[in-house]
């Protein structure tokens, strides 16, 4: 017989209501993080950052105001925390260049969420090739290198070749809106 | 670089990629500062890189596989709903205290199968964490307390991490570092809760109140939690609670509801909460007055003045005094500072007071006039801790990047520690040293090798250090 007692005391509704506060808006925030430092790995650090931060003052959200744009503006603050670290970053900190930044994308939203809604439909037309490598980049997240020798190819190949499926992949979600089905 | 040019495309490739040099990095930023095209650029293909790595996860053909999908929702929904913050560290060094992380599996790199993946501890290889453990201390007397399991725990130990430990354990640190079990007393590790300033009597936001020495348990009403009928239960009115200095009064961090008559037509109303400290009398729990909640609070000696950074949730706070007696304002102190002041202490004859400003500096005030008597410039940093000793001559500053101890008077450095040191500052009486209490605030938690050389994850409990004052060289 199995012991079904529980010791857990019972689940604070204020954990519960972050959960699904955070949960919807964690992919905006990493969005949001990576137009101010693009490489994914370090996004997802400083997204972790902004975790800690926005829980440890998540008593002082006021639920009556977006989640959000209250979130990113603790993104906003991780990431200058984070750059003032790395001296390679510090001229993000400089002249308000990561508020330029921010207040940009704010502006640009809009039209990125209207756009990307094309790109399901725009990976689906990457030759297989293509396909492999945004697979093995951005979900297996191997690094160039590897993917070179799994692939029998040269790093710099590997390099170009994400460079030309970003280049392609922009070029498809600004042309006219699909209307459904991927045309094959 | 130009815009358009061969060398944009390659340096914000080399961003995306994470293989762009420092020079890359300072030229693209120096272009995106002075030509809005190229800023729109980078921001459509930074908007591309991300909703890639997003739609990878995403696409049917690159989706994860169900049982790892699972895995990776339990591991979210788990961390996501931990109790409190906690430190991770990953090595043999688990008194270092500086990463502030949660291990959100969801977001870190898939790791590649290992043996400790074949049969995994306790949510170490599923990066599951939450709350196991909590941490209270007593502001003048050398009392710690904890939760924990049956068997008595060390001060600084690992302890391995395990649901079920609801057991209050206490420490006299200036006597054993081994704690002292009490067996029938539950402590749970969400438990709202305070311990009184000579560390007699500890206090739950429910209102049981348990003598440490004798284990003789008494109950005030601190107003109790609110409960919403069919929709979730309790919610916690007390978010928080301490005492004040002279241990005669209780502050509570109140979260109130508040209803408002809504505007839509189906709506009848519209909730909203608010914070608010409740002074209350200890042990009559009689209510002396009220004040907004700041976000760091620091008390008079006396316990009869408040001093608390406003607004609670924005930057550029300015330092209010209150008085605890009436919660009628009595000072407000300029300037303002310019981040958020996470830690205020009154000198203990009053007469000053000062407040850790997060961007990185330490404000002295002369509380009878309000004039700024001295800003010393210290690493940027949140959340801290201050202490005056005794005699107000100095001021121990404790930071996750340091702890510095100042003279009060020319704001000159005494001395600065940068190695292992965090926490709680308590002087002792003759001032002549002060003792650190590390990792009770927001608790640690490791991540090694177990006696099988299985990976497993491990509490760390609290350490006090004591320095010397004649030690430490500036």
């Amino acid at each position: 017989m199995p012991d079904t007692t529980d010791t857990t005391p019972p689940i604070d509704p204020q954990h519960a209501q972050f959960l699904r506060l955070f949960l919807a808006s964690q992919r905006e925030v990493l969005r949001y993080i990576t137009a101010l430092v693009p490489d994914l790995s370090e996004a997802q650090e400083i997204l972790q950052e902004t975790a800690v931060a926005l829980w440890a003052r998540f008593d002082l959200y006021n639920p009556a105001l977006p989640f959000t744009p209250w979130a990113c503006r603790f993104a906003l603050n991780t990431v200058k925390q984070w750059a003032s670290g790395r001296r390679k970053w510090r001229t993000l900190l400089e002249n308000g260049l990561a508020e330029t930044i921010a207040a940009r994308r704010e502006a640009l939203l809009p039209e990125m969420n209207q756009r990307m809604e094309q790109l399901h439909h725009c990976l689906d037309k990457l030759p297989p090739l293509q396909r492999q490598v945004v697979q093995q980049y951005y979900f297996q997240r191997q690094n160039i290198e590897t993917i070179a020798r799994q692939t029998g190819r040269s790093v710099e190949a590997i390099y170009k070749s994400l460079q030309r499926i970003r280049a392609l992949l922009r070029r498809c979600i600004e042309g006219p809106p699909m209307t459904g089905e991927a045309k094959s | 670089m130009n815009y358009p040019s061969i060398d944009f495309e390659t340096a914000l490739a080399a961003m995306s990629n994470g293989t762009a040099t420092e020079d890359e990095v300072r030229t693209m930023h120096q272009l995106l500062s002075s030509n809005n095209a190229a800023l729109d650029e980078y921001l459509w293909q930074m908007e591309l890189h991300a909703r890639l790595a997003e739609a990878a996860a995403t696409t049917p053909t690159l989706m994860l596989s169900p049982v790892v999908r699972w895995r990776k929702a339990a591991a979210i929904a788990a961390v996501l709903l931990l109790g409190a913050i906690v430190t991770y560290q990953v090595g043999r060094t688990p008194q270092k205290p500086t990463v502030n992380l949660i291990p959100n599996p969801a977001l870190v790199k898939p790791a590649p199968p290992t043996a400790s993946t074949d049969k995994p501890s306790p949510g170490a290889s599923a990066g599951i964490y939450r709350k196991t453990v909590a941490f209270g201390t007593a502001a003048d007397a050398p009392i710690i307390i904890a939760t924990g399991h049956a068997d008595p725990i060390e001060l600084g130990t690992e302890v391995p991490y395990e649901p079920g430990g609801d057991t209050l354990h206490i420490w006299d640190w200036s006597k054993s570092p081994t704690s002292r079990v009490m067996k029938d007393t539950r402590l749970w590790p969400l438990d709202v809760f305070a311990v009184s300033p000579n560390g007699q009597n500890l206090v739950w936001a429910n209102g049981k109140v348990l003598n440490l020495n004798t284990g003789e348990e008494t109950k005030i009403d601190l107003g109790g939690a609110f409960y919403f009928d069919n929709i979730g239960g309790d919610m916690q009115r007390i978010q928080r609670l301490e005492f004040t200095p002279d241990g005669g009064h209780l502050a509570l961090r109140l979260c109130n509801v508040v209803l408002n008559k809504s505007t839509h037509p189906l709506r009848k109303e519209d909730f909203e909460t608010s914070r608010t400290i409740q002074i209350v009398t200890f042990p009559g729990a009689k209510l002396v007055c009220e004040f907004p909640a700041g976000l760091g609070m620091g008390f008079s000696q006396d316990g009869k003045r408040a001093a608390i950074s406003l607004p609670e949730d924005k930057a550029k706070q300015q330092i209010v005094e209150y008085s605890a007696v009436s919660g009628e304002v009595l000072r407000k102190y300029e300037p303002h500072i310019r981040e958020f002041a996470y830690a205020i202490a009154f000198s203990p004859d009053g007469k000053s007071l000062a407040a850790y400003d997060s961007a990185g500096e330490l404000l002295i005030w002369n509380t009878s006039t309000g004039q700024l008597k001295r800003s010393v410039h210290l690493p940027n940093d949140a959340p801290g801790n201050l202490g005056f000793s005794h005699d107000g001559k100095l001021i121990a500053v404790s930071l996750i990047k340091g702890t510095s101890l100042i003279d009060v008077e020319s704001g000159a450095f005494v001395a600065k520690l940068r190695d292992q040191i965090f926490g709680e500052i308590r002087w002792a009486s003759d001032d002549k040293s002060f003792t650190i209490i590390r990792n009770v605030g927001a608790g640690t938690i490791t991540e090694r090798a177990d006696k099988s050389g299985n990976l497993a994850v491990f509490n760390i409990f609290p350490a006090v250090q004591t320095l010397k004052l004649a030690d430490l060289k500036p």
